[in-house]
């Protein structure tokens, strides 16, 4: 399962560019012997046929954030837009990868302290942060334009205890579990299992609807990660090595989150608990809303700094 | 050139505030009438659907016929009128705007005393039709009735400014595109969908796609420009060409899509520019996860100063988008696209 | 009275059992056909008295602004998260019930003795808002509720002189004129659907609306009045005793202007009185049954009540008397009218 995390995690898909990681998930689909479908806009999925027609669909989103090229200042320097959501105070100094025609390094400028006029309390806002290649500007024009991602360094570092550092954990620990579950399904289910793998959720959760309307599913598990805890902050009280976390509110089906916490407790297997009293932020809302309404529970792996790149 | 300044006269005079598109839906089916085509339904929201061609695989066209506008929503004791807005309306440059309700009735947008920056918000402006109480003014502008800002087109060189370019500006150039093309022999069956409140939150657009289930969706509408004085910061520039979408808040289009578009434009040596809008969506948001997925996009028109009375738009803009436009409709390339 | 029952039985957005088996129960003598869906929505079927088999929606939300448990404290006190939109400015000092255990608390405050003065200005977070069980302790709490159990405000009917006091009058008096209106029997196939989590993102609605595909839509609803005292002519947004709200625009829907021009005919002619809803935030499930499929013309009537979304709220009984009596007659003559859809907007478009 590391494997494929480390596999997955340190491949780039962001959001509308998915298609590295798809191709990754669908070489571990079929080495799972499932029958493999994509669709337009970039999801994919695996089919286990079962003995009925009933469909559980067990869904991750595989896009992740990033950046995009937004326009030339210059001397080598590129403004930049965010895909998805992040906290700005993440960005001076770090290293990037522009993937113009050829992969360029580059660095999210910051002013040394030497330098300083301005208020040093005040977090550098958004627009004053440019990514800077160093390269003469005729070199960029041709290599790169606007529209091109850039990625955030793809480290994957093992800690004690088991516990691993890396980006787009959110949600390419999801998408481990569903190549890992593939895997591990040998025997044909009772009902047919769809696993899928969507595009485009953290930015406005576009392939929840779209293959959730292709799929027709009657339950659904939606794998995502979520916070796990860390000092200050607020509102959270799942934590790191707690256990699977299981969301509760109006998007997640009563019954289906009772046989999860059941299925739990027989098997000894340690679980949390995470409210959500206002759905529809994620997948597992919006597939929940699909066609005439599918009874779906999400279940998410507690991560640390999600939303940045370790 | 001059056909076009003709069409943005006409229809900047037109009122069209989302959900009340009836002038404008009738001034393009006179358009279309005239051209003998007779394939024309209306979606129970109100859009005006074109079909031409008999190609298997089918493209969605989608320009709103919609414009931002006001609603009155109470008269006072002096037959003054308070309003809400239709669809993001800026309340910088209301003071002293004309409105004009959907009756044709008339009034001047005016203000409370403002002591302070703060105090600038819009519950705090009103309408002035001329009335001199209650009862003058609910007989000419009732409670309910919508209405749009007036203002006069001006033509400068090659830049037009007027009050309603988004997305008037869409619709005609889908309308002389159609007038184009509806004669050849098209490799798709294309509707052209002249969709309603696109303003207030695509929905016009969701209903149409629901309906039509198109391979392909394309909107043309207005998008913002980054080169004003100390302006938004966006790279694209009034006068460079067709905008092709990257990314907006409601898309991103699929990246064998725009390559398409990209080589389309330069085989056939169209200027163009790629965009990236921070905030804001289109037609082409909602087009896209309707049902299966549809691949979409949206052609944008520069506009200066979107969403006030004076949107400023050039006219070569225009001609390149109606010139790319017309290539992808006519020539197979978008048909071939696997995905 | 069915209002009372209504009003005073809890359903907060998400877990609304409670109401749909009330509704299920008061339904099935008069209802052709009832069933309910995955989210939960109650769907009622009255078949046409004719052959014409036209599908009309009507629509109303059984679900109220409540709570979930987020957290049960060291001491056994009881955190909580908003379910919809309530101030948290007006929950201190006010009771709470959680119906899937049937357990009463109330949310404390700090004595006024105990608190600086800047501390009387200060609105609460949800942080510090501490619901009290009675419990001892967190283990002694956990023995009655549990993290992600849903409460409501605890508030009793009552009615006065043609005024009517209660919680969850959003959207249970919509609830309440359905029950009504299901009582007769029109030309067409009428579908009430009661739905679920409206105040949530308007959310069972979207289902709901999948399964019955109607050709047309009427939401009806409970919605702001706010005439209180004023110093400034301004928009009252609704008030009350002035009839049935009329929503011609609102954050998710404008209202079809054939259905708009219609109902106030219809009031016209039966010398309803009614009024426009005169504010236009907020949303309503009928911004997803407007643009449900290929779109659908809906409108939505609303009876005014102040307070929404805090514990107890006031309605008129007359605004409900003529709310049934103009969308009955509205009904009544859909189909003389012409009002369903067909013509041009039916052909299609292949």
């Amino acid at each position: 399962m590391k494997k494929i995390l480390q596999d997955l995690s340190q491949t780039f898909g962001p959001s509308g560019k998915e298609e590295e990681v798809l191709n990754k998930v669908r070489g571990y689909f079929k080495r799972a012997g499932l029958e493999v479908k994509t669709d337009k806009l970039g999801d994919i999925w695996g089919i286990r046929r079962g003995k009925s027609n009933k469909i559980l669909m067990i869904e991750a989103h595989m896009d992740e954030i990033a950046l995009m090229v937004s326009g030339f200042e210059g001397r080598g320097f590129l403004r930049f837009t965010n895909i998805g959501g992040f906290d700005h105070k993440i960005f001076p100094g770090l290293e990037v990868m522009v993937h113009g025609k050829k992969k360029l390094h580059g660095i999210i400028t910051s002013i040394p302290p030497h330098l300083q006029t301005g208020d040093s309390k005040v977090a550098w806002k958004k627009d004053e942060l440019l990514v800077d290649t160093g390269l003469a500007d005729e070199i960029i024009r041709a290599q790169v334009c606007i529209g091109d991602y850039i990625s955030l360094p793809k480290n994957f570092i093992e800690l004690k205890n088991s516990r691993v550092a890396g980006t787009s954990f959110d949600n390419r620990i999801g998408v481990t579990l569903l190549c890992d579950i593939a895997q591990r399904l040998k025997k044909q289910p009772e009902f047919t299992v769809v696993f899928a793998s969507t595009f485009g959720e953290e930015v406005g959760l576009r392939g929840g609807i779209v293959s959730s309307y292709n799929i027709s599913p009657d339950l659904g598990i939606c794998f995502d990660g979520s916070f796990g805890d860390f000092p200050g902050q607020k509102d959270t009280s799942t934590k790191l090595g707690g256990g699977p976390i299981i969301s509760i509110g109006p998007a997640y089906h009563p019954i289906l989150v009772e046989v999860l916490k059941a299925t739990a407790k027989k098997s000894k297997i340690k679980i949390q608990e995470e409210i959500e009293p206002r759905p529809g932020g994620t997948h597992a809302g919006m597939i929940q809303l699909s066609k005439t309404g599918v009874g779906v529970a999400g279940i998410s792996v507690p991560l640390r700094s999600m939303h940045t790149c370790v | 050139m001059k056909r076009t300044i003709e069409l943005i006269k006409k229809f900047n005079t037109l009122v069209g505030p989302s959900g009340y598109e009836d002038e404008v839906r009738e001034e393009i089916k006179k358009f279309v009438l005239k051209l003998g085509i007779k394939s024309i339904t209306e979606s129970p929201l109100g859009s005006l659907i074109i079909k031409v061609g008999t190609g298997k695989k089918k493209v969605m066209l989608a320009g709103h016929m919609d414009e931002i506008g006001v609603l009155c929503t109470y008269i006072d004791k002096d037959g003054f009128i308070r309003f809400s807005p239709v669809g993001g309306v800026s309340k910088y440059g209301l003071i002293g705007t004309r409105v004009k309700f959907i009756n044709g009735v008339k009034g001047i947008i005016g203000a409370e005393s403002l002591k302070k920056p703060d105090d600038f918000v819009l519950e705090k402006l009103y309408i002035d039709i001329g009335a001199r109480s209650t009862k003058e003014a609910e007989k000419l502008v009732p409670i309910g009735t919508f209405g749009v800002f007036d203002r006069e087109v001006d033509v400068l060189g090659t830049r037009v400014a007027a009050k309603a370019h988004d997305d008037r500006i869409g619709c005609i150039v889908m309308m002389e595109v159609l007038e184009k093309v509806y004669k050849k022999k098209l490799p798709y069956t294309v509707y052209f969908v002249f969709t309603t409140q696109e303003e207030v939150g695509l929905r016009g657009a969701k209903v149409a796609a629901y309906d039509l289930e198109p391979d392909f969706g394309i909107a043309l509408d207005v998008t913002a420009t980054g080169d004003t004085l100390d302006g938004y910061k966006m790279a694209v520039k009034l006068g460079a060409g067709v905008a092709i979408k990257v990314k907006d808040s409601s898309l991103i289009t699929h990246p064998k899509l725009k390559d398409l578009l990209v080589k389309t434009a330069e085989k056939n040596k169209i200027k163009f520019q790629l965009e990236i809008l921070d905030r804001g969506g289109t037609d082409a948001g909602a087009i896209h996860l309707t049902k299966s997925g549809i691949p979409s996009t949206v052609l944008s028109i520069p506009t200066r100063y979107v969403h006030s009375q004076s949107e400023m738009i050039d006219l070569d803009d225009v001609k390149a988008t109606e010139d790319l436009l017309e290539k992808l409709i006519t020539t197979s390339d978008l048909g071939n696209l696997k995905f | 009275m069915l209002l009372k029952e209504l009003s005073n039985l809890p359903g907060p957005s998400g877990y609304e059992k409670v109401i749909r088996d009330y509704l299920k129960k008061t339904l099935k003598p008069i209802a052709d056909e009832i069933y309910s869906d995955i989210l939960g929505n109650l769907i009622c079927l009255k078949r046409s008295s004719k052959s014409t088999k036209h599908k009309i929606l009507i629509s109303s939300h059984m679900d109220e602004v409540g709570f979930l448990i987020s957290d049960i404290s060291k001491d056994g006190l009881v955190r909580v998260r908003p379910l919809g939109g309530i101030d948290p400015r007006v929950v201190l000092s006010k009771r709470i019930y959680f119906p899937e255990h049937k357990i009463f608390g109330v949310i404390g405050n700090i004595p006024i003795h105990l608190q600086k003065d800047s501390d009387l200005e200060r609105v609460p977070d949800w942080e510090s808002i501490h619901v009290d069980i009675g419990a001892e302790n967190e283990k002694d709490a956990k023995k009655y509720l549990k993290v992600g159990d849903y409460g409501v405000f605890d508030t009793q009917f009552k009615e006065i002189d043609g005024t009517v006091m209660g919680k969850a009058f959003d959207d249970r008096i919509g609830c309440y004129i359905i029950t009504e209106l299901l009582k007769n029997r029109y030309d067409f196939d009428l579908y009430a659907v009661f739905s679920t989590q409206e105040e949530s993102g308007l959310r069972g609605i979207r289902t709901a609306v999948d399964s019955v595909k109607p050709e047309l839509g009427f939401n009806l609803e409970c919605t702001t009045a706010g005439d209180l005292p004023r110093e400034k002519d301004i928009s009252p947004s609704t008030e009350l005793g002035k009839g049935p709200a009329i929503t011609i625009m609102d954050r998710t829907s404008i209202s079809s202007p054939k259905l708009l021009r219609y109902l106030t005919e219809t009031a016209g002619k039966n010398k309803i009185p009614y009024q426009f809803k005169r504010s236009q935030t907020g949303g309503t499930d009928a911004g997803y049954i407007n643009t449900y499929g290929s779109g659908v013309c809906c409108v939505t009537v609303s009876v005014p009540a102040r307070y929404i979304h805090s514990p107890v709220s006031i309605a008129k009984k007359s605004d409900i008397a003529y709310t049934i009596k103009l969308i009955d007659s509205a009904l009544k003559n859909l189909t003389k009218n012409k009002i369903l859809p067909g013509g041009n907007n039916n052909e299609k478009n292949n």
